[in-house]
């Protein structure tokens, strides 16, 4: 939420009041796998004054099912005509999603406009005067058009029509109230003895889905703005179901297949090392990691034009940049250059020939030039993705098998409330009584150098770190048993971690042998004799027909693999801990040297070129 | 690349054996009692840039830094080493015109490939530092 957002909104309050920012997040899920075709409407709710990093994470419980909607057939449904049996289900479906989320969304519904307010006790134990306002609604494309009330492939935030999708000249603004009025300016065409259909039927010449009661509707905030634009299907879907699907026709499945197994495996990333096109069905974290890949993996190709390559850079710098933890003024203009140069570019997928259409209206690629605005009034959107959602529809789907199938609706909302109960139940009794709950037994965790699973290292640092992340990062030195961590506050927040026990201990000549397509002994006495840094190599082999290897590094205990933690380049990120593969003789396999970034000089160095901390 | 760094692959990490140990026969140092942190050392495989970066792209370029026929090798503290980085090969257009070349496969790019691209889309951190 930003400041401006919040300003505008504690205005209408009186002073002294607490501004709870709801945010909504919707979605329809299937409850049965292969069969049954059973689903319903999930929607959860957190609020905005629980910081980002915490609500993202979805083992903090930041989310709270709030409703479960319906989603029926209307099998048993007598309709008159043809054109009836086949539009009036999904019609009435989406009236009594209105119907159900209006009753849903009573609280927040305005009283002589301005937000009810309610008492609510906080952490501390002080009773407060608060207000709840909706903030946001985290929704993708065909959520957001049922919310709105609009017909499918118009625009959400601007009046632009299906015609105006490609057009590069901005449109005015979609408000609620626009749609308000244009649903009052139907209901006048209509007489009043029509019918839903009738009524659906001209509502759909205006654009509009014909939805006669919308559940917003008195909330007192403009819904078109509190839509979050929504990373995970408008951009990682977006690009895996039109730029991606030209790229590869343009290049060739064949040859696109072979470069993303050229790529180099990288721990902790999917690689493609069998291609692409042999995969059916892929999931959003698939449709991420293809943009890792896609650029370098087609620059070479006769066929990536340069206006291929700049269309495929512009939406891969605006896709990055859009997922930016934290925005200023200079990062909203470098959004904007890429997406108008994505726009000047992308039409050369019509011009050779893998689009097929000669157009590009498209809502998804439409819809991105709204991601500045919606940034501005919601903040970074980072945190406002349906991704969570989509991990929190196991707390639905994991209901419905516990059920008998029969009348399961009233039996999900009972395991669940039961289910909740429990959680906070025990975390109640987490606060009243600590010593209660169960000790923290020291973790003892074997880290495996060869784990191939970042993600895991990450939680096994946390919790091998004494279950106390705030000590550890102020330990210079720290072992757990296993391994050793290194560094940390003496390294500006770099950390090391090494097994206790080296791999082995080998002599120069053993590891020559070992690497015989490298130079191995000159660098030990260029570095070890004449204590010389960086990289004159020519001098270096100068100087190893000079001199012998010294005495001492006869044998040396080496190690084949080691975890980096780098400090994150400003503290809106977390540092990642990555593993560093470099194993000189694994067996059956080519070495593995894994790429390192080294400081060479530090008066130059200092990571001055981010973004964020140090625009300029 | 960013200045006053350098890319390269480490090979191994080893620990310098200090002088009296090797002369008291103690052969295994622990790296928190007799070897701290300065006295760990990568052995590394040197990369150069090449400028300017890749024109429509905008990728940044490097290539393997050769001594005749051999890459350069060099060693650094551990301690100079500061992030990962993922680079993807240069594929020319002998790859593509070479049907064969899919024999690679990700184990062995690093070495098959000569020129590389600093793979600025490999994550957010390394959006950061090298876009």
């Amino acid at each position: 939420m930003t400041v401006d957002m919040r300003f505008s909104l504690k205005r209408k309050l009186p002073k002294t009041t607490t501004l709870h920012p709801v945010i909504l997040a919707s979605d329809k899920t299937h409850l049965t796998n292969y069969s049954g075709d059973k689903s319903m409407h999930v929607v959860l709710l957190t609020i905005g004054n629980i910081p980002k990093p915490i609500r993202r994470k979805i083992s903090r419980n930041a989310y709270i099912l709030l409703a479960k909607i319906p989603s029926p057939k209307f099998e048993n449904t007598q309709f008159s005509t043809a054109g009836e049996k086949n539009d009036m289900p999904g019609i009435l479906r989406r009236q009594l999603f209105h119907l159900c989320m209006s009753i849903v969304l009573e609280p927040l519904r305005q009283c002589n406009g301005s937000p009810k307010l309610y008492r609510a006790v906080d952490p501390q134990g002080y009773h407060r005067k608060c207000a709840a306002v909706l903030a946001g609604w985290i929704a993708d494309m065909d959520e957001v058009w049922l919310i709105l009330g609009l017909s499918p492939s118009t625009c959400p935030k601007c009046l632009a029509s299906h015609a105006d999708l490609d057009s590069l000249c901005n449109q005015p603004a979609r408000t609620s109230q626009w749609i308000l009025d244009t649903l009052a300016r139907v209901r006048n065409q209509v007489t009043e003895a029509a019918d839903t259909w009738q009524f659906v039927s001209r509502a759909k010449e205006h654009g509009l889905f014909g939805v006669e009661k919308l559940c917003w509707e008195g909330i007192g905030v403009d819904v078109c703005r509190v839509i979050c634009f929504d990373i995970l299907h408008t951009l990682h879907k977006g690009f895996y179901d039109h730029l991606f699907s030209w790229i590869q026709k343009t290049v060739g499945e064949d040859d696109l297949d072979r470069g993303l197994m050229a790529q180099p495996h990288f721990i902790g990333r999917r690689n493609f090392s069998r291609g692409i096109s042999h995969l059916s069905q892929l999931s959003g974290r698939e449709h991420r990691d293809l943009q890792r890949h896609i650029l370098p993996t087609i620059l070479g190709h006769p066929s990536a034009i340069p206006r291929v390559q700049k269309a495929a850079r512009a939406f891969l710098d605006f896709s990055y940049k859009v997922q930016f933890p934290l925005h200023s003024d200079h990062t909203l203009a470098l959004l904007e250059e890429d997406l108008q140069a994505f726009y000047r570019n992308y039409t050369v997928f019509i011009s050779n020939g893998t689009r097929e259409l000669n157009h590009m209206k498209i809502p998804k690629l439409h819809y991105l030039r709204h991601a500045s605005s919606n940034i501005k009034y919601l903040g970074a959107l980072d945190g406002l993705s349906t991704e969570t959602l989509e991990t929190l529809h196991r707390l639905v789907k994991a209901a419905y098998p516990l059920t008998n199938r029969k009348r399961f609706k009233i039996q999900i909302l009972r395991i669940l409330q039961r289910t909740e109960s429990v959680r906070l139940f025990s975390s109640y009794l987490d606060y009243a009584s600590p010593a209660a709950s169960l000790p923290n037994i020291p973790v003892n965790i074997h880290i495996d150098s060869d784990s191939d699973s970042d993600d895991d290292d990450n939680e096994i640092a946390q919790r091998s770190s004494g279950l106390d992340p705030v000590l550890a990062s102020q330990e210079a030195e720290h072992s757990n048993g296993n391994t050793v961590q290194l560094g940390k506050r003496l390294l500006r927040g770099l950390s090391y971690k090494l097994s206790l026990r080296s791999h082995d201990t080998l002599s120069v000549d053993q590891l020559a042998r070992i690497m015989p397509q490298a130079d191995t002994v000159s660098p030990f006495i260029w570095f070890f004799t004449s204590g010389k840094r960086g990289d004159s190599h020519r001098t270096q082999h100068h100087v190893h027909r000079q001199h012998e290897l010294p005495a001492h590094l006869g044998r040396l205990p080496t190690w084949f693999s080691f975890k980096l933690q780098a400090p994150a380049p400003n503290i809106y990120y977390q540092s990642e801990i990555q593993t560093v593969h470099c194993n000189p003789c694994p067996s059956d396999k080519p070495a593995v040297f894994d790429p390192v970034v080294i400081e060479m000089d530090l008066d130059q160095s200092g990571l001055k070129r981010t973004y964020l901390l140090f625009s300029s | 690349m960013l200045p006053g760094y350098r890319i390269a692959r480490v090979c191994f990490i080893f620990s310098e054996p200090l002088k009296s140990n090797v002369a008291a026969g103690v052969s295994q140092p622990a790296p928190q009692n007799n070897s701290p942190i300065s006295r760990l050392y990568a052995f590394v495989l040197w990369f150069e840039p090449i400028s300017p970066p890749s024109p429509h792209s905008k990728l940044k370029t490097v290539q393997k830094m050769m001594v005749g026929d051999q890459q350069a090798t060099g060693i650094v503290p551990i301690t100079d080493i500061k992030f990962t980085c993922q680079l993807s090969p240069m594929l020319s257009e002998s790859f593509w015109d070479n049907a064969e070349s899919q024999d690679i496969g990700d184990r062995g790019s690093l070495d098959a490939f000569d020129t590389f691209y600093v793979n600025c889309f490999g994550g957010h951190i390394d959006y950061e530092l090298f876009a």
